[in-house]
């Protein structure tokens, strides 16, 4: 039985991790804005303006 | 083919349609020479992919800009407040662009170092409309900058302070919230998982008694964090309002959670049971995650403005030789002499000693016609210069001047709002019901079994906390809140829906609110005018710059005056000899008439000394705001600080019966808020310049209608984009049914109280019933209100139909 005791120790030591990541990101400013990153992945650096229309 | 034409003349960069002839550059038509200048730089650095991204993403160029308007930013003190950091070679500024709105807009912004070699790089930050540009100030000044950035269309809007540091501080404040959101939902989700053999009854199955205890005691420790760090607020709040000596509705939800606390500990440590730390868990979860759903900020918005962002952040001096140096506009002293551009406002009072000077007051006032000053005038601060530069001699500094009085008069800050809400009433009656049950439960088991009275007592007040009623108010005031915003009006919070559903009179402000703020109509009275009258009269008055005599003109249809002979009285009028004939046009008295005459905008003329008639200029009200006035159910006022020239105006077109009050100074209008609220009406009122400033912050709702979010508005409780008033009386429907959606919903978790309740009554509570009922409750309410809005949404939104649109 004790191997579930291991096991539980590992989740929460793991799932802490991941809590520890939100707060220095939340506390960095990462998530102040949603908008600009998700927009910048889909400007093409080396795109060649085409014909415009 | 007639659309086709249409759309080939549409403007390439910023997508409006071009009137009149359209400027050509490069086979590409552009409305306005602004737009086709923007398109050749984006060409010259190659940063054309912008026009790509979104179709005509570019922002109207309007006006021609004025090459001195960041002049200032030369000036290292002022343009230190910009620099938010800075090392050898490398200078990082912070400018506010409230143009910015799409993708395209962080491409173009995000590609700056392409146009300018002097700068490394720039980051948008999209929610506050800010752009960090990183350059080399060797290579780029300061004011280049603003000056680069304004002539791809992303004007720096810079003012003396627009709340920046409440920002940063909500800012703050919304991180944190975040954390403990995530934290107690963390915890939340991990108690839930290990409390499963406390579901299904494991503890019986495992033999040593081990694990369960294990399980037991990790979840107690998960519990700590929610408890004392993501619940804490609600501790504290109620400790508060234990010391104001009034309940709030977080009073109940901190002794529930004491009291699920303390149960589970006990339950733990005697080892008798698992405790409800799941339930305790997951309602601060829901609680706290309603309640930021519910405070959603607008980030570029500001409803507290400090009346100093209304001023410029730096004025123009002028020395003994007449050199202009720019100083910020705190360091201005009595007897400097200052330069006021076309369309600058006026930051101190002072004396006009040069140049023609009209000075529109509307937003101090609420006076519609400019004024005409002479020579030797005294100036007061806050007015707006409106035709070419004048020099001004100051004679009080800034921090003394009159506007500054105004807006520090204690009416005027002194605001007595309703702040508890409704959902606090029903809170405190629930409450005592709820305490009631559970002690007349601890009455019935006392006498058969203690254990049992304890037991039972205790899960009432866990099942029946009024954490239902918070999460059904705010996630419904959350959801309808974003509805408003949709729509074109802002809330500061959410106890101003609340507001808006109890009121009972509607107050309007005239100028600029029910009518445009600059449209007029002009009207001829008098003797008729014979053709040739009317060109020259149309002539001098397109010789002027007085906003009256350019009315004029237009309504004549005369573009240019080609009059020799002519005269300009400053403040009076303008005379003209033309023909052998002695024309004047302007004020009744310079016409030869006596000043009871007057009655304000309007323009006498004479031919040869005898008075003619006069042109009546009139504000012109905005679309549909008289289906408004007659939609609206409850008794209306307009309060104006105009004369009461256009009550025949009004009346005509409002055809209902409406109070009017005309002269009304902003301590008038405040004072007949304070008699309406005193004869126990809950009042709106609607206004938009400074002079209702006091009137908006007594009244129980006040609204500032803007143009735009950028435009400077007096503090308010909500801010109403002006092509949305028309819909008032919608707003005010949903927000009413938005009240009947909480009470609705309220009635369904309190069922499931009910059925709480029976167990817990009964001294059956198991984890597992309370694991289930909370969730299920939780569900039930949240998508209740999700759809309960849609529907409000639907049935109390509709856009006017425009009776124009349908005949075309």
């Amino acid at each position: 039985m004790s191997i579930i005791i291991m096991l539980l120790i590992i989740s929460l030591l793991v799932a802490t991790g991941f809590l520890i990541a939100f707060i220095w990101g939340s506390k960095t400013g990462q998530f102040d804005d949603s908008f600009t990153p998700a927009n910048k992945i889909f400007f093409d650096q080396t795109h060649q303006p085409t014909e415009n229309k | 083919m007639l659309n086709k034409t249409l759309e080939s003349t549409k403007c390439f960069h910023c997508g409006d349609a071009c009137v009149g002839e359209p400027v050509v550059f490069d086979d590409k038509s552009f409305c306005c020479k602004g737009c086709s200048s923007v398109y050749q730089i984006l060409n010259k650095s190659n940063l054309c992919e912008y026009y790509n991204l979104h179709d005509a993403s570019g922002v109207k160029m309007s006006e021609a800009r004025d090459p001195q308007k960041f002049a200032f930013l030369d000036n290292p003190q002022i343009a230190a407040n910009y620099i938010v950091f800075s090392k050898p070679a490398q200078i990082a500024v912070q400018f506010y662009l409230p143009q910015i709105h799409c993708s395209s807009c962080i491409w173009l912004l995000e590609n700056l170092q392409k146009v300018h070699e002097g700068i490394y790089f720039s980051t948008v930050h999209f929610p506050t409309k800010e752009l960090t540009v990183y350059l080399d100030p060797e290579k780029i000044s300061i004011r280049a900058t603003a000056e680069l950035l304004g002539s791809v269309g992303y004007e720096p809007y810079i003012t003396l302070n627009d709340g920046q540091e409440a920002k940063r501080e909500q800012k703050i404040v919304a991180r944190t919230a975040m954390i403990k959101i995530g934290i107690a939902g963390f915890c939340f989700a991990n108690i839930m998982m290990l409390s499963f053999p406390e579901y299904l009854g494991l503890e019986t199955i495992t033999r040593d008694g081990l694990n369960a205890n294990v399980f037991r005691y990790v979840n107690l420790l998960l519990a700590l964090p929610v408890l004392l760090y993501s619940g804490a607020e609600f501790f504290i709040n109620s400790v508060f309002s234990f010391k104001q000596r009034r309940l709030n509705i977080d009073a109940p939800i901190a002794l529930a959670l004491a009291v699920t606390f303390g149960r589970s500990v006990y339950e733990i440590v005697s080892g008798t049971g698992g405790g409800y730390l799941d339930s305790m868990s997951g309602i601060i979860f829901f609680m706290l995650l309603g309640r930021s759903f519910q405070t959603k900020t607008f980030a570029d918005l500001s409803f507290n403005r400090d009346f100093t962002s209304y001023f410029p952040v730096a004025v123009c001096l002028l020395d003994k030789e007449g050199n202009e140096t720019f100083v910020p506009v705190q360091e201005v002293k009595a007897d400097d002499t200052i330069r006021i551009r076309n369309n600058e406002v006026i930051p101190v009072d002072g004396m006009h000693i040069k140049g023609k000077a009209e000075i529109d007051y509307s937003f101090v006032t609420g006076e519609n016609e400019p004024v005409s000053l002479a020579i030797g005038d005294l100036i007061y601060a806050g007015g707006k210069q409106m035709t070419g530069a004048i020099d001004v001699l100051v004679v009080k500094p800034f921090s003394q001047n009159s506007f500054t009085k105004l807006w520090n008069n204690d009416a005027f800050k002194k605001s007595d709002k309703n702040d508890y809400s409704f959902t606090t009433v029903i809170s405190n009656y629930f409450s005592v019901v709820v305490l009631t049950v559970a002690f007349s439960s601890f009455i019935y088991w006392y006498g058969t079994n203690l254990d049992y009275a304890w037991q039972s007592m205790t899960a009432v007040l866990i099942v029946a906390c009024p954490c239902a009623l918070l999460i059904t108010a705010t996630f419904t005031e959350g959801f309808v809140l974003n509805i408003f915003s949709k729509h074109g009006l802002f809330l500061k919070n959410a106890l101003v829906l609340q507001n808006i559903a109890k009121i009972n009179q509607v107050v309007f402000d005239k100028t600029g609110t029910l009518t445009y703020p600059h449209a007029s109509t002009v009207y001829y009275e008098g003797k008729p005018l014979s053709a040739i009258d009317k060109e020259v009269i149309g002539a001098m008055a397109a010789q002027s710059m007085h906003p009256l005599s350019k009315a004029i003109a237009k309504e004549l249809n005369i573009v240019q005056g080609q009059i020799a002979h002519i005269k300009e009285v400053a403040g009076a009028g303008i005379e003209a000899w033309e023909n052998e004939t002695h024309y004047k046009l302007g004020s009744a008295v310079f016409v030869g008439k006596t000043l009871e005459d007057a009655q304000g905008s309007e323009v006498w003329v004479s031919v040869d000394g005898s008075v003619f008639g006069k042109f009546v200029i009139q504000n012109v009200l905005r679309a549909h705001v008289e289906r408004l006035i007659q939609e609206l159910p409850y008794p209306i006022t307009v309060l104006s600080g105009d004369n009461n020239r256009s009550e025949a105006y009004l009346k005509q077109y409002l055809q209902r019966p409406v109070q009017y009050l005309f002269n009304q100074t902003p301590k008038e209008k405040l004072q007949y808020i304070d008699h309406l609220r005193n004869a126990g009406k809950e009042v709106m009122m609607v206004g938009d310049g400074l002079n209702d400033a006091g009137a908006l912050s007594k009244s129980n709702v006040g609204i500032a209608v803007v143009d735009n979010t950028i435009q400077f508005s007096p503090a308010s409780d909500a801010i109403m984009l002006s092509e949305k008033l028309p819909l008032l009386d919608q707003y005010i429907r949903a927000a009413k049914w938005s009240k009947n959606l909480i009470k609705t919903t309220f009635v369904i978790s309190t069922l499931y109280n009910v059925v709480g309740l029976y167990f817990s009554v009964t001294a059956q509570m198991s984890p597992l019933v309370a694991a289930i009922l909370m969730p299920s409750s939780t569900f039930t309410i949240v998508m209740t209100t999700m759809l309960g809005s849609a529907l409000i949404e639907k049935f109390c939104f509709q856009p006017i139909l425009n009776p124009k649109n349908i005949q075309a």
